[in-house]
């Protein structure tokens, strides 16, 4: 998973002078690049890799040191020594061994792991992050599961310029910005999935493990790479380092920088529910002026209406208010327990019901149209009425629900609004009280 | 939301203490004067109903520190607390003042910093020039709402969320009032 350009593919049975070919190509591929920092860490891991030529001997010897350790019970089947030492020495071979290494480790172990990859390459992403969200946990099985194919890889890619002998690409390769690996990762799963099943012959299985040995030959490189071969439950140390760095995504920051995202994101779908014709838009941008409209809109229109109170009655005057705040009480009384026996229906009635005549509403200020508007108010004062209404099943029966209604009504209206008792006025109360009563028992009937 | 009609009956309340208190005067005022005490009015008690979150403490204190003819709105509707809440507020909206101009340097300094770093290379990536649509469309929404000069991202939308809701039934209210008005 470590970033890279993928190897090319060569072909089962490479002559060794063309895996030459192709590292050379390889290498030139990664030098433009990489910005070559040679970074401390890196530097102290390239040496791990850096022998580019293998004594046979060196590699038998730790190849006994590694079975001594036990740590290397490697999933592709142990090949004997002997095996070992019938490939040559020379590059190319250490090479291709290299490369087959990460095929190997990702094809034979887990190769099913490498085809969902290559499957839902999207998902490649993920996966990674997961694994190295929970990499400083390093105790998970799945992480045990995950990590191995990208330490696989990781290995091909300090190991395969190994072959050329030269560290500095290993450190670039690692280098690489994140993005490049995420585009290119899914590419170099394919390459190594059709490897692995096109080079299932013994004879590739030996050098892999010989890569093995050549990789680990150094020092405290063994005991990282055995744990890598033989997916134990610790994941190394190093690769923790290598992973944040390497992302960059992977640190505590962005991880926390994602967590955020998501929380905005949600609180987004939530403004979207909220705001009228903002689930239509997609992104943020567009989104948040659909935002933006509304507020301003319903900052306007509060304008707008305390600009009509003040201009429709001049002469307010609220004296009778203690009548007013008793019924308030009485109805604040009541509330909690209507809303938490029906909090969806009263609310969303009493705002649907509010919303629509609202355009009718504010052009019909004029006093002169007052039946006009006590038609348009009419839903508003159903809604209000339900609000209101809906408590008094519980102290009264419902037979009385509808008259008590009425003059509850009509007291509240006469209290809100002191105003001459004019003809007209006492038809839009009554016409009120009964429409509000049979709202309202239509309304328990519908809960 | 879920204690909508409790909120509608506190708005309720406290914006008629609100309109006797304010329209005491009532005979001397002109209209816009009227006008603007009228929303002072609903906008206190939307914020006295909804309780104590940022917006409804930013419209507090902006309406404390706008004028001293809102004390005794204040002081009707919030009765005996009304010296703790004013002590309070008036700390409150001293640190905020601050806290602003803090804000507002440093924005500026953000700003020049921006323009001097990126407009040198001609080509935008399309990521960049999104997020700074979105940022844009940001702040002003941060304009918009009270107090939201000093959110972040998540709480500004938090804030904004509240507020709509709350917003919407101010209107809502308001309309209920003036259209009884209307029709009497």
């Amino acid at each position: 998973m470590n970033c890279g350009p993928p190897p090319p593919p060569p072909p089962p049975p490479p002559p060794p002078g063309d895996l030459c070919f192709f590292n050379l190509n390889w290498d030139q591929s990664i030098d433009p690049n990489g910005e070559i920092s040679s970074q401390p860490h890196y530097v102290a891991a390239a040496p791990l890799n850096s022998p580019p030529k293998l004594d046979l001997s060196m590699i038998s010897h730790l190849h006994h040191t590694q079975q001594a350790q036990g740590s290397l019970p490697i999933s592709e089947g142990l090949m004997p020594i002997t095996h070992l030492d019938q490939f040559p020495t020379d590059s190319g071979f250490v090479e291709r061994a290299a490369r087959f290494s990460c095929f190997d480790g990702g094809g034979g172990g887990y190769a099913g792991f490498g085809r969902s990859l290559t499957a839902n390459n999207v998902e490649l992403g993920n996966a990674r992050e997961e694994s190295s969200v929970s990499d400083p946990a390093s105790a998970s099985g799945e992480v045990s599961l995950k990590g191995p194919p990208f330490e696989s890889n990781a290995r091909k890619r300090k190991a395969a310029p190994k072959g050329k002998g030269k560290e500095t690409c290993s450190t670039i390769s690692s280098n690489d910005p994140p993005k490049n690996s995420e585009a290119k990762d899914p590419n170099a799963k394919k390459c190594k999935l059709g490897e692995s099943e096109g080079t299932k012959d013994d004879s590739i299985k030996p050098k892999v493990e010989r890569n093995n040995a050549s990789t680990t030959d150094n020092g405290n490189g063994v005991q990282k790479q055995g744990k890598n071969n033989t997916k134990p439950p610790e994941p190394p140390k190093d690769y923790i380092h290598v992973r944040a760095r390497r992302g960059q995504a992977t640190d505590s920051h962005s991880l926390a920088e994602r967590v955020r995202r998501e929380k905005i994101s949600q609180r987004m779908k939530l403004l979207q529910d909220l705001v009228p014709g903002c689930n239509k838009v997609t992104g943020k941008a567009l989104m948040l002026d659909e935002i933006i409209n509304y507020v301003q809109s319903l900052q306007r229109q509060v304008e707008f209406l305390s600009m009509k109170l003040a201009t429709v009655n001049p002469n307010l005057d609220f004296n009778n208010l203690p009548n007013l705040l008793a019924k308030d009480m009485h109805q604040t009384c009541g509330g909690p327990l209507v809303n938490s026996i029906f909090p969806l229906e009263t609310s969303g009635v009493a705002l649907s019901y509010a919303s629509q005549p609202q355009h009718g509403n504010l052009l019909n200020c004029s006093i002169a149209n007052v039946l006009e508007n006590h038609c348009s108010i009419n839903p508003l004062d159903s809604a209000l009425c339900r609000t209101m209404n809906t408590h008094h099943p519980y102290f009264n029966g419902i037979g009385d629900a509808a008259s008590q209604m009425g003059t509850f009504w009509e007291d509240d209206l006469q209290s809100v609004v002191q105003m001459d008792i004019g003809q007209t006025q006492e038809m839009v109360v009554s016409s009120q009280s009964f429409n509000g009563p049979s709202e309202s028992v239509h309304m328990k009937m519908e809960l | 939301m879920k204690d909508h009609s409790s909120f509608k009956q506190a708005f309720m309340k406290n914006m008629l203490l609100g309109l006797k208190e304010t329209n005491a005067s009532s005979k001397i005022m002109s209209l816009q004067e009227r006008k603007n005490a009228i929303k002072l009015s609903a906008d206190v008690a939307m914020a006295f109903a909804r309780g104590n979150t940022t917006w409804t403490r930013a419209i507090v204190v902006a309406n404390l520190a706008k004028k001293e003819q809102c004390e005794a709105l204040f002081r009707g509707i919030l009765g005996k607390g009304y010296e703790r809440m004013t002590r309070y507020s008036s700390y409150k909206s001293f640190k905020i003042q601050r806290s602003r101009k803090i804000l507002k340097r440093s924005h500026k300094m953000c700003c020049v910093r921006r323009r001097n770093t990126t407009h040198r290379p001609q080509s935008l990536g399309v990521d960049v020039l999104a997020r700074r649509m979105v940022e844009k469309r940001t702040q002003v929404l941060r304009r918009l709402i009270p107090g939201g000069e000093s959110l972040d991202g998540f709480s500004l939308l938090n804030e904004a969320l509240d507020y709509v809701i709350y917003l919407r039934a101010q209107v809502d209210l308001m309309r209920c009032l003036s259209d009884q008005k209307c029709a009497k």
